[in-house]
């Protein structure tokens, strides 16, 4: 006959720490990995959409005598997009992604298009279709895990994972805006 | 049989804080990245929405600090500032602040930059003093920015 009950609460100490570690990995892994994918992709946008804004401003659109002709000058855009790139990611650094201030950012870009010419392209892991001048680009960005964010997912050697994150842009002409505050 | 009588209570008052603290590290925990989360979203918005329009308007600011207030807990109750200086985003315990050091147009291509500071406040008092241990005080400033281009081209002559 087991009559004693000591040691019991230890006992539902012990089962239940595992349960609330799991949930507060769960909590803070996942929303950093979340968060990690939001800022990646809109830093992916804000490189794409600068890189697009690199226009050949002299080509006058034959069709429409007067207008501009958006032709994306394709090394300029690569040179804006990795400026661009590399400061938005860097804002980050150490907090959300496991860069640094000296990384070159090159070595993010998983795939990199600016095109004038219509087509089926390859960027990255994807396959795209371009039917405009446009600018395409895939990065993957790396996020450091927590201690059992990297044992949950097996990683024992290297507590980080890849983020990727995809965007296309495609240069819009915008005329400056009446200032009528 | 009499010495353990009430032995599982005394234990159990004893370990009942460290999992009420795990518990609310948890939420504590999730909060947090929601709130973080949150407010990268509207900076890189605000700096998208600035870079399509070429300025910083207060209607881009205003539109992001309602936004987070719309979707993070308790940043109801918190006041807002909007900031244009030029030494960087002030941080304000009992303010959201939305930081930009452009005024005016902004020339095409140039640089547009947003930063919103959330002040993240402890509501535990438990937590609280954990936060004062390890953080230097119970209020942390949640930081997220952006940097844009202007695409608005140059009046045409």
């Amino acid at each position: 006959m087991i009559k004693s009950q000591r040691g019991s609460a230890t006992l539902f100490f012990a089962l239940t720490v595992p349960i609330f570690m799991c949930a507060l990995v769960m909590a803070w892994d996942i929303g950093r990995l979340y968060t990690a994918k939001i800022t990646a992709r809109h830093s992916v946008i804000l490189a794409t959409r600068a890189a697009a804004a690199e226009l050949d401003l002299e080509l006058e659109d034959l069709t429409n005598p007067g207008e501009l002709e958006p032709v994306i000058k394709e090394d300029e855009a690569l040179s804006t997009f990795k400026e661009s790139l590399d400061k938005n990611l860097k804002y980050h650094k150490g907090r959300l992604f496991a860069i640094s201030e000296d990384d070159n950012v090159e070595q993010y870009i998983s795939g990199f298009l600016a095109t004038n010419s219509p087509g089926e392209y390859q960027v990255g892991s994807r396959t795209i279709q371009i039917s405009q001048p446009a600018v395409a680009a895939e990065i993957q960005v790396p996020v450091e895990l927590s201690v059992f964010g990297a044992l949950a997912m097996d990683k024992k050697d290297a507590n980080k994972v890849n983020i990727k994150a995809f965007a296309v842009a495609a240069p819009e002409i915008r005329e400056e805006i009446e200032d009528n505050a | 049989m009499k010495k353990n009588r009430g032995s599982a209570v005394i234990e159990m008052v004893l370990i009942m804080p460290l999992i009420l603290i795990l518990f609310f590290i948890t939420i504590w925990g999730g909060q947090l990245m929601f709130t973080w989360t949150g407010i990268n979203y509207s900076a890189s918005n605000a700096a998208m929405d600035a870079a399509k329009t070429g300025k910083v308007t207060d209607d881009i600011c205003t539109a992001a600090l309602e936004n987070i207030q719309q979707w993070v807990p308790g940043a109801k109750d918190l006041g807002t500032d909007i900031s244009r200086n030029s030494s960087g985003p002030p941080r304000e315990s009992d303010k959201i602040v939305f930081w930009t050091p452009n005024v005016g147009p902004v020339p095409w291509k140039s640089e547009i930059k947003v930063a919103i500071v959330y002040p993240y406040k402890v509501d535990s008092p438990l937590l609280s003093l954990l936060g004062e241990t390890f953080f230097g005080g119970d209020v942390i400033y949640l930081k997220g920015e952006a940097m844009a281009q202007s695409e608005v081209l140059p009046e045409n002559d």
